[in-house]
């Protein structure tokens, strides 16, 4: 019942194919489809005869009635005529209520289907397509799109089979009736059809200046609203309101034009209508005074006044489904774009994931690969202990073809290493993660796991290896308990509770008044970029991983408390692969090998002394000669 | 009231609402003659085979049918007008609103809400005033209309539709109550899936870090579900309004022809006696278009039902008042940028059990350099928002220039004070937009100088078109570094009496901090300075510097003194120097 919205995108030419594979998806439901058809058959059938209910009373009843004596008339089989007509329209009320039960099941269940095959296929996209594609726009399949959906195949489809079925229905009544006068309906509504187009181009061309101009002033009350301490920090407001004005203006201007232009359709085309009706008793009336032979599909007659009164009548009901078609099938192009950008999310492929060996954990702190693949000849499963042994080989990596983004990287991290990687923006040390846990695929050069290649490790199981906090808070609606239990579903309370003291983040959740049931909400509530990012790694303390990928996790919290979590982190990660990246080089200091990349390369690697001692990149860094970022 | 709020954009549109209202009215009324017209085209034209009739009557139905689509275009343009206006106007008050919130009013509509407020909500309500102007007028209009022609025709039959009407809306309306709880949970649960799926392609890495892809589909399932459930219920009960109206238009028909039938009978189909033929027909027209008439009302409803959730939202934050505003005469200059705290507490809300900042005093004089260091969570940001009244105190006083700071003109007081905030926004625009963003007047001289201050000058030369560089929405295009050192330049190019950094070097090199520190110094001598930082070096220079902790003031001296003195302070310049 939500009010029609068009989608925000431009129109353009859709892909063909994307019709018949949206009929293809309700044609999934053949058994409901076949009672609502019969449904939309038998009361549109009985609409039909509704219209001519009346004449047949009159005709039939009253008038043979009329030349009876008053006292002797006999009202009983006009009686017998409305009850038995009462109860088939009781019967179609029922089923049209029953067809339309069926379809609200329909359409919501095919909907709800489509939404949980859309997000459940998305959730395996490769990080690529999220990098890639605004979250906006990702969003806007699921609200506009499956919106527009819903309508077309709620409303506008059986609308218009409806439509059409009784346009057919009638069109053939009205060639039992007269050719003749069809002829009158079929210049009429090649008229209306021509008026429709016309008043359809002219409409859908401001239509296109509406999104333009809506979006232009959605974007800027945007940016505006989102900005908006900046705004009052620098005094912006009066300018800021001049120039949302003009906006709103253009806006104004170009809604207007293209709402009226949609609007005063349905009054022309009205009477178009009431136009032709009048033109079919001019027609009918010379026909009958000059006695022209009429033509029907049962031959030639004399046109009678019963038939020109009963084909007048459905010139009414014709009227009404021309507006009506009208309407509709411009609808169900327009929508078709948002169709098919549904099914490009569905068409889109899934991650790569080829892998044999699976992770198995022993103990708390003990875990070994599984190849699920090959048995040994004894019958047993390949196993290989988790040691945590990286290895990163001629690495070469581009996120667009051509724009090389790594170059011959080599890394080797060992058991209990901490590897820190160091550079500025764009360096590529986030992208060397990015490559290890599979988020993207290396162009040539191979990544090892404890000697498998991590293209043999079910991706599950690889990332299931690391924790990974990233720079970027990334909480989620819920309390903090639900935050710190995401990164492991089964972990109880004490759990939770412990892996936040571990690292130093229960100092701070004890203080709030509701402390571990603190809701987090979106951007609002009170809590400092700082702390959100104690949360996310106690969030990974509590997964208890065999390695961990820290980039940029503590940039917000002040250094005497991440020195303390430091501390925790160290006695949680005892043993295990850290891989590090921090722009305060006091953080990394203590890393056992720190490699400096600078464009896509490492330029220096070695621990903090020995990098001082040689006086190069690093020292530069270090002392504040050249600039990080 | 939360629509009294939208009275006055009403008025606004008050002459073309009522012109559209007028023209719909005429509209109505030709369209419920022409029914009768047609009955007589049929009576004494058709029937009596009487060309001469034909023609008249078909003449008079083409002029009524152009008239009532004059009258219908003209309701059209009036209408949209109406509408449009009222949108625009409406939008715009919103958006003025929002000018005027303090950062208090902000968080508590959070940033995304307004968006939202501002741009989906106004389209549904400007959807539902048109409705009503439009086709609730023009619904109403065509029941009376149809009523009266009935009563002329036939007055058993009309009291008969009158003693129906209430029944039929009544059931209407109930329909729809029952449907109203069905549809406000659908919306809930809509703006929860929409939560849920937003924050799960925001936090698309963190879902596969943990390999959580099973788990977000089925907390999204869950939603989806109630979704189903709800959309079913509320439709099932919509769709309970196709039947009822066919009954009730069956009864009608039913009850006309039995009822009509006797009276013809009785009247000998003489139009002098009593109902013909003809009338007969019209009878059911009107029967039928009252019913059409009286659903159409009741499909308005249940629109105004589910936009109600929209009119409130947009209510809601007309009718905020702004935390802060000026008061009567304020005072418009601003001597110096000395500032002085007296016994200042803030919270962030009145019902906080926690204070932010405690029973803080002290003086800075004007064009002093001062360094603020402390925690995650001492308050250091809290209290530097105090100063150009972005946040008020809860309690305690705070003066600027010899003045409390709520007697300033909000203006005068915000441009005498730079703030660089911690989260920095750049806008869509050019290099050159953002910087004139504090000063709209800036010469690409001045602008080159607060650059050169705010060492931002050796990128923006590196840049082929320099200050009209383009830059994307929310600056994405420039790093971190980058980004900081632009609105450090925009607040300079303001020229204020304060100038206030939180934490705004945090992403540019030691060197370059010093280097902006230094112009800062030199070039802005009378310019009262306060750099809140993480980093000892960044503030170790400064005239003074304040340690703060847990939302006090444990010290507050020079660096020097204060590594003698202040614990803290030293375990902090410990750890960052060992």
């Amino acid at each position: 019942m939500s009010p029609r919205r068009m989608t925000g995108a431009p129109v353009k030419k859709v892909k063909k194919g994307t019709f018949r594979r949206l009929i293809g998806r309700i044609l999934e439901h053949r058994i409901r489809l076949l009672l609502i058809g019969f449904g939309i058959v038998a009361t549109t059938i009985v609409n039909i005869t509704i219209s001519l209910f009346l004449k047949v009373v009159i005709d039939d009843y009253i008038t043979p009635m009329l030349s009876y004596e008053k006292e002797q008339v006999d009202f009983t089989p006009l009686a017998h005529a409305i009850l038995i007509f009462a109860i088939i329209l009781f019967v179609s009320a029922i089923l049209s209520f029953l067809y339309r039960y069926l379809m609200v099941k329909l359409s919501n269940g095919i909907l709800r289907d489509m939404r949980e095959q859309m997000y459940g296929k998305m959730q395996h996209f490769p990080i690529k397509y999220f990098d890639t594609n605004k979250a906006g726009d990702i969003m806007s399949k699921y609200t506009n799109d499956l919106d527009t959906f819903r309508q077309v195949i709620s409303q506008a489809l059986p609308e218009t089979i409806k439509g059409i079925l009784t346009f057919a229905l009638i069109f053939i009544s009205m060639l039992t009736l007269s050719i003749n006068l069809i002829v009158v309906v079929v210049f009429m509504c090649i008229v209306m059809f021509l008026f429709t187009k016309w008043a359809g181009a002219r409409s859908f061309k401001a239509y296109r200046q509406t999104q333009k101009s809506i979006s232009d002033l959605n974007t800027y009350v945007e940016e505006m609203v989102l900005g908006a301490k900046e705004v009052k920090v620098y005094c912006y407001e009066e300018r800021n309101i001049k120039e949302f004005a003009k906006k709103n203006a253009m806006w104004g201007e170009a809604v207007s034009k293209a709402d009226t232009l949609s609007n005063i359709l349905m009054p022309c085309m009205n009477s178009l209508g009431n136009i032709m009706y009048v033109l079919i008793a001019f027609a009918g009336g010379t026909m009958l005074l000059y006695g022209v032979p009429n033509y029907s599909i049962f031959g030639v007659n004399t046109l009678t006044i019963g038939t020109i009164s009963s084909f007048m009548t459905f010139t009414k009901t014709f009227t009404g489904l021309i507006a009506e078609l009208s309407g509709q099938v411009p609808f169900i192009t327009q929508s078709m774009s948002g169709a098919e950008r549904i099914f490009d999310l569905l068409d889109t492929d899934v991650e790569i994931d080829n892998g044999t060996y699976t992770l198995v954990k022993k103990s708390d702190n003990e875990w070994e690969w599984v190849n699920d693949e090959n048995e040994l000849k004894s019958g047993e499963r390949e196993t290989i202990p988790l040691v945590g042994n990286i290895v990163l080989t001629d690495i070469n990596f581009s996120y667009v073809k051509g724009k090389e983004i790594l170059k011959d990287i080599n890394v080797y991290a060992g058991r209990g290493e901490k590897v820190a990687l160091v550079g500025a923006t764009g360096a590529g040390k986030t992208t060397i993660t990015n490559l290890i846990n599979r988020f993207y695929e290396v162009d040539s050069g191979t990544i090892t796991y404890d000697g498998i290649d991590v293209k043999d490790i079910k991706k599950k199981d690889l990332r299931e290896s690391f924790a990974v906090v990233l720079q970027d808070v990334n909480l989620f609606t819920g309390t903090i308990m639900e935050n710190i239990r995401y990164g492991k579903l089964s972990a109880t309370d004490e759990e939770c509770i412990e892996a936040a003291k571990l690292v130093y983040a229960d100092a701070f959740i004890d203080m709030l008044p509701d402390g571990y049931d603190t809701m987090i909400n979106g951007d609002a509530g009170g809590l400092s970029q700082g702390q959100k990012q104690l949360i996310s790694i106690a969030r990974a303390a509590v997964a208890n991983p065999p390695c961990l990928i820290l980039d940029e996790a503590t940039s917000s919290i002040d250094t005497r408390t991440e020195k303390l979590v430091e501390k925790g982190m160290n006695g949680l990660m005892k043993g295990r692969t850290v891989f590090i990246i921090a722009h305060r080089l006091s953080t990394i200091r203590d890393a056992d090998v720190i490699m400096v990349m600078e464009d896509g390369r490492i330029i220096e690697r070695g621990n903090h002394e020995s990098l001082l001692e040689k006086k190069g990149r690093y020292y530069e860094l270090y002392t504040g000669k050249i600039e990080i970022d | 009231m939360i629509f009294g709020v939208f009275k006055s954009s009403i008025k606004k549109v008050k002459k073309e609402s009522i012109l559209s209202m007028v023209c719909v009215v005429f509209e109505s009324a030709f369209e419920i003659i022409v029914p009768l017209m047609m009955a007589r085209l049929i009576d004494f034209g058709i029937e009596k085979n009487n060309m001469s009739e034909i023609t008249k009557y078909g003449l008079i139905i083409i002029v009524l049918v152009i008239l009532e689509a004059l009258f219908g275009c003209l309701c059209a343009v009036f209408a949209i007008k109406a509408s449009t206006v009222f949108a625009k106007d409406l939008r715009s008050r919103l958006f003025e609103k929002i000018q005027t919130f303090a950062f208090a009013n902000i968080d508590k509509f959070s940033t995304g809400s307004l968006v939202t407020r501002s741009t989906t909500d106004i389209t549904n309500v400007q959807r539902s005033f048109q409705m009503l102007i439009r086709g609730a007028i023009r619904a109403i209009g065509m029941t009376i209309f149809s009523l009266i022609l009935t009563y002329t025709i036939y007055t058993k039959l009309a009291i008969i539709f009158t003693c129906m009407m209430p029944v039929v809306v009544a059931s209407f309306v109930l329909i729809s109550k029952f449907a109203e709880p069905y549809f406000e949970k659908m919306f809930d649960a809509f703006d929860k899936l929409n939560n849920v799926m937003s924050e799960n392609i925001h936090n698309m890495r963190v879902v596969k870090t943990f390999n959580r892809e099973d788990y977000e589909l089925d907390k999204m399932k869950k939603t989806s579900d109630d979704i189903y459930g709800y959309s079913v219920k509320a439709e099932t009960h919509v769709a309970l309004w196709d039947p009822f109206m066919n009954i009730s238009m069956y009864i009608i028909l039913i009850l006309i022809s039995w009822i009509g039938a006797k009276a013809i009978i009785a009247s000998g189909n003489n139009p002098a006696l009593g109902l013909t033929t003809g009338q007969l027909m019209s009878l059911i027209t009107y029967g039928m278009q009252m019913l059409m008439s009286l659903m159409f009302i009741s499909m308005i409803y249940v629109m105004l039902v589910i936009s109600r959730a929209s009119i409130e939202r947009v209510g809601e934050v007309l009718i905020e008042d702004a935390k802060i505003k000026n008061k009567e005469n304020p005072i418009k200059d601003i001597v110096d940028g000395s500032i002085e705290f007296d016994n200042v507490s803030f919270k962030y809300s009145e019902n906080a059990k926690n204070r932010v900042l405690k029973d803080i005093s002290l003086k800075i004089n004007s064009g002093e350099m001062i360094g603020i260091i402390g925690g995650t969570g001492s308050g250091k940001s809290s209290l530097v928002n105090l100063i150009p009244r972005l946040y008020d105190v809860s309690s305690g006083k705070i003066m600027v220039g010899g003045q409390d700071v709520k007697d300033y003109d909000l203006e005068i007081l915000r441009g005498a004070i730079g703030i660089v905030l911690q989260k920095n926004v750049l806008f869509s625009g050019t290099i050159a937009s953002n910087l004139r963003f504090g000063n709209e007047y800036a010469t690409i001289d001045e602008m080159k100088e607060a650059c050169e201050i705010a060492c931002a000058m050796d990128f923006i030369n590196e840049k082929e078109d320099g200050f009209d560089t383009k830059v994307e929405q929310g600056g994405t295009n420039f790093s971190g570094g980058q980004k900081q050192r632009l609105s450090i330049a925009r607040t300079i190019l303001k020229k204020p009496k304060i100038i206030i950094f939180d934490d705004s070097t945090s992403a540019v090199d030691t060197k370059t901090d010093a280097h902006i520190r230094d112009g800062l110094k030199n070039k802005l001598k009378n310019t009262t300075k306060i750099i809140i930082s993480q980093r000892i070096i960044s503030i170790k220079e400064c005239d003074r510097i304040i340690v703060m902790d847990n939302g006090s003031i444990v010290a507050f001296d020079t660096h020097e003194s204060l590594l003698n003195n202040c614990k803290l302070y030293k375990d902090i310049y410990d750890i960052q120097n060992s």
